[in-house]
């Protein structure tokens, strides 16, 4: 059980949001451009500033202003895939993939990543670099980079924006199996109802910084 | 005048501007190196003197590379990374070198690591040595040579995506394994055309190199110092090592701009 | 505004005379570096800007000198270099104008030497000119004199061989070597802060500095009477209270 209590800014207008996201469920966080949809996939991460509240998932307790508990990124069992996709520029795909595995053997972290390449369907470009892959290809890299690291809390920002109809579904397929068969909790940031009505089972909506959820 | 006539004319201008620019920069050059016959140089450059001062001038300047490497690499991920108050004022102290006359800058090191300077009582009562030996013409070199590698790795850092490191952090890597893993080799362009830059300015150092540390064969004479002192008495001998030390700025310069362009295909933008 | 427009063109004038030729006002020196402070006071004598001294090592000077830069009048801390030129017909017959003595010369307060000997302690550190320049050509030459081991202790002590007088000067003064062989005039101009002890006449050089007027000059008379007033007229009396000797008698 994933829970957060977020107050915070970004820019000149605030922030508060609560939400609350079963582990092996999908939450879908949705509202108009500019919202600070994005900031509290952030926030959650550990990469923007919160003011006061709290962040936890089960025990672990990530984040507790008034306890002044503050774990780096690092230290969040999160993946996160960014709208951006943020991928490494000199690794290979299956490089990228295996990063978050590098306390493994390098056969068995090979392995692994060649799994979720596959499973993502392009092991074909594992070797490549990502200048020289696609937009659909790289999104899917930072998909798996993300899965790789069987995080608690998943957080992806339009994670299939990139993507026709069969692969966007193949993909929604995978996330979906990985987090019910991990007992992730995901946040998706998305426009698309496909998201919606494919993977998440509640919605929460952004307006102006504030959150609610929505039946 | 018609349009057509102008434009002629900016074209002719500018071409002519170019020309102008071009010839002035590489007849000087090219005199030197058509100056003797190959012969006389490479006979020169057997000579003893020759020789050690290019061998000096190598040890010299890859030692003062490692160390502004080793310590100027973090220094720019530190500057690149964090805003700070106070940061534009000491990357500006930082950057003095790279305005300081030379011989302003071995007065400096002079006043600061001498004999008679702040520090020089410091330094002898450990038994540190600097002027008139090896070690202080590493200093000079150091202390020329290191604005001009940390410059351009602090933009090469600040250049990567903001995004491309805090994946990285999301992905369960510390700072230190971004640095190591993800910043290095995105940033490995600019770090590279720096080092090869620093490089250059190492190996052409000369006032701050007679000042502080002094000329002595094979101790303290690297190649510039040594083509002063043959100056004097031994044309053919200056202009050979001038040569040497010319083909060797225009290699590492050339490396300086081939190392920018390939980093230009690191960026992967959505 | 008129102060500053008379400064712009004063100082373009000047910048010109730089440009290689001269305007036929300005006398151009090139001197060997132990004589610039008397020839600094020769030079106030004249009127303002026409004479301008450059000066460095008597051997830089004249490379100079071959490669086309050419002051008006050539003096240098030995006959070796305005030989050489008048012999290639790039300056006329030299003259010799002064003397000087090698001394050994420690800095006050530092390190005292009786003798040359004593320069071949171990841990001392010495400088020189550089074998090319006067003052370190006359260096080695006095050390050729002294028995080789001597010599040879010596010579391991040299911790620099620097490109004219001013430098092995300044290398002493800062305290970056014990000791240095450089001409007495130096020591005498320290104001103070350097000390000479005398080299024995066996061993000693002797040291000559020789003027000579470059060829082509554009000011053949300026030059002649510059060199003439060094031997024998004002630049004469300017050398010797500053310390230096008299031209041999020949």
């Amino acid at each position: 059980m994933f829970s957060a209590d977020l107050n915070g800014k970004v820019g000149k207008f605030d922030i508060n949001a609560l939400l609350s996201v079963d582990s092996g469920s999908c939450t879908a966080l949705i509202g108009p451009s500019g919202a600070g949809k994005t900031t509290v996939l952030r926030m959650i991460a550990g990469l923007h500033p919160v003011d006061s509240g709290t962040i936890k998932f089960g025990s672990e307790v990530w984040f507790d202003s008034s306890a002044r508990i503050n774990l780096l990124p690092e230290q969040r069992s999160v993946g996160m895939v960014f709208q951006q996709f943020a991928l490494f520029p000199r690794m290979t795909a299956i490089g990228n993939v295996g990063y978050p595995l590098s306390h493994l053997p390098a056969v068995e972290r090979d392995q692994r990543a060649h799994e979720l390449l596959v499973m993502a369907g392009i092991e074909s470009v594992a070797k490549q670099y990502p200048s020289q892959l696609s937009g659909g290809e790289r999104q899917r890299v930072a998909v798996a980079r993300a899965l790789a690291r069987e995080p608690s809390v998943l957080l992806l920002d339009e994670p299939f924006s990139s993507l026709d109809g069969d692969t966007g579904a193949l993909l929604r397929s995978l996330v979906a199996e990985k987090i019910a068969a991990n007992s992730i909790a995901c946040i998706v940031v998305t426009h698309d109802p496909a998201d919606i009505d494919g993977l998440a089972t509640t919605t929460v909506r952004l307006d102006s910084g504030d959150a609610r959820m929505l039946p | 005048m018609s349009f057509t006539a102008k434009r002629i004319g900016l074209q002719l201008f500018l071409w002519t501007c170019l020309t102008l620019l071009l010839l002035f920069l590489a007849i000087p050059v090219v005199a030197i190196l058509t100056a003797s016959t190959p012969n006389e140089l490479i006979r020169s450059l057997q000579d003893e003197v020759a020789i050690d001062a290019l061998l000096l001038s190598l040890r010299c300047t890859l030692i003062a590379l490692l160390i502004i490497l080793l310590v100027g690499t973090p220094t720019a991920w530190l500057l690149a990374t964090r805003s700070f108050r106070g940061r534009s004022a000491l990357t500006t102290v930082i950057e003095l070198p790279l305005v300081l006359p030379p011989a302003v800058a071995g007065l400096a090191l002079l006043a600061a690591f001498g004999p008679l300077g702040l520090f020089g009582g410091f330094f002898e009562s450990a038994g540190i040595r600097l002027v008139l030996e090896t070690a202080g013409v590493i200093v000079a070199l150091v202390f020329v040579a290191s604005p001009f590698y940390v410059r351009q790795a602090q933009a090469a850092f600040a250049a990567i995506d903001r995004e491309t490191l805090e994946a990285s952090r999301t992905l369960g890597a510390g700072e230190g394994r971004t640095f190591l893993h993800v910043a290095v080799p995105t940033a490995a362009g600019g770090l590279g055309s720096g080092a090869a830059l620093a490089w250059a300015r190492a190996l052409g150092e000369f006032g701050a190199t007679l000042m502080f540390a002094g000329s002595l064969q094979s101790i303290t004479q690297t190649a510039p110092l040594a083509v002063y002192d043959l100056f004097g008495t031994n044309l053919v001998g200056a202009e050979a090592l001038a040569a040497v030390l010319i083909a060797c700025s225009a290699a590492l310069l050339l490396v300086s701009k081939l190392s920018l362009q390939r980093s230009g295909y690191g960026d992967v933008q959505r | 505004m008129r102060r500053l427009a008379i400064a712009v063109l004063l100082g373009l004038q000047v910048a010109s005379t730089g440009c290689g030729g001269n305007d036929g006002r300005t006398l151009k020196v090139g001197a060997a570096s132990s004589l610039k402070l008397p020839l600094a006071k020769l030079a106030a004598t004249y009127p303002a800007g026409t004479l301008v001294l450059e000066s460095g090592g008597s051997d830089k000077l004249a490379a100079a000198i071959r490669a086309g830069r050419r002051p008006d009048v050539f003096i240098a801390a030995s006959r070796a270099q305005p030989d050489s030129l008048y012999a290639d017909r790039l300056a006329g017959r030299p003259v010799a104008v002064a003397g000087n003595s090698l001394v050994i010369a420690t800095r006050k307060g530092g390190p005292k030497f009786g003798s040359l000997a004593d320069l071949g302690r171990r841990g001392v550190r010495i400088a020189l000119g550089s074998k090319t320049v006067p003052i370190g050509a006359y260096a080695d030459k006095a050390l050729a004199k002294l028995p080789a081991q001597q010599r040879t202790a010596i010579l391991n002590n040299v911790k620099s061989r620097e490109p004219d007088a001013s430098s092995v000067t300044a290398k002493l003064r800062e305290g970056a070597v014990d000791a240095a062989l450089l001409y007495r005039t130096d020591v005498d101009g320290s104001t103070g802060t350097l000390s000479a002890v005398a080299i024995p006449k066996s061993v000693a050089p002797l040291v000559t500095y020789f003027a000579a007027v470059v060829n082509g000059t554009k000011l053949p008379n300026a030059s002649a009477a510059l060199v003439k007033s060094l031997r024998s007229g004002r630049g004469q009396s300017l050398l010797r209270s500053a310390g230096f000797l008299p031209p041999p008698a020949k």
